[in-house]
């Protein structure tokens, strides 16, 4: 008998404190494995600890924003996989923080708001299924 | 108010709200899908509950409009 195929690991980070709680449950009731940070420098704390397969981040936050996230990720864990979401704001020389963030490594990218649906069919893209319940 | 202060004013409003309707789609797709686990609805409409105070107050910050609504 093979052994069961081990859990998809996600960090979540977002500084909006019911969003990171919401997509955290989310993705905890489709069978992932969910880690939360509310910054960037303790989401690079995480991934440095124990890189995920998954990285889903915000873009927009104070001090450490999601662009340098995907930057240093990419760079320090390339094999992690990057998905950038964000509310908008404020454009990067004329580019959208979402078109920025696919050229900072960003695999994927989902402008808030989404539906659940939306956000696991992008995760089955990045080819991260959650095991089979 | 500048053009550019505006913009930017418009930008954040913008920003702030897509924030607030992400909170609140997720948890409107968590109670949907909740079932019989009033663990989950209750942290969903925890959600629900804050994002209501939090949209208001940026209602109640917008700059008020001669002859608009009090």
């Amino acid at each position: 008998m093979n052994p069961a195929p081990p859990v998809a690991r996600i960090l979540v980070v977002d500084d909006n404190a019911d969003m990171r709680l919401g997509v955290q449950l989310l993705l905890e009731r489709a069978g992932y494995e969910v880690a939360a940070a509310p910054s960037g420098a303790r989401a690079l704390e995480l991934v440095r600890r124990a890189p995920p397969d998954v990285l889903i981040t915000d873009i927009f936050m104070p001090e450490t924003d999601g662009l340098e996230i995907i930057a240093r990720c990419k760079k320090e864990f390339p094999g992690v996989k990057i998905l950038a979401i964000s509310g908008g704001g404020d454009r990067v020389r004329n580019k959208s923080y979402l078109t920025t963030a696919e050229v900072a490594g960003a695999d994927a990218v989902l402008p808030k708001p989404f539906e659940a649906a939306v956000l696991l069919e992008t995760l089955r893209g990045l080819a991260v299924a959650p095991p089979s319940r | 108010m500048s053009d550019d202060e505006l913009r930017r004013a418009v930008v954040t409003l913008s920003h702030e709200l897509r924030n607030s309707l992400a909170s609140i789609r997720t948890a409107v797709d968590l109670l949907r899908d909740a079932g019989d686990e009033p663990a989950i609805a209750e942290k969903a409409l925890g959600i629900l509950a804050r994002q209501v105070v939090q949209l208001t107050r940026l209602l109640d910050d917008l700059p008020k409009q001669p002859g608009g609504p009090g």
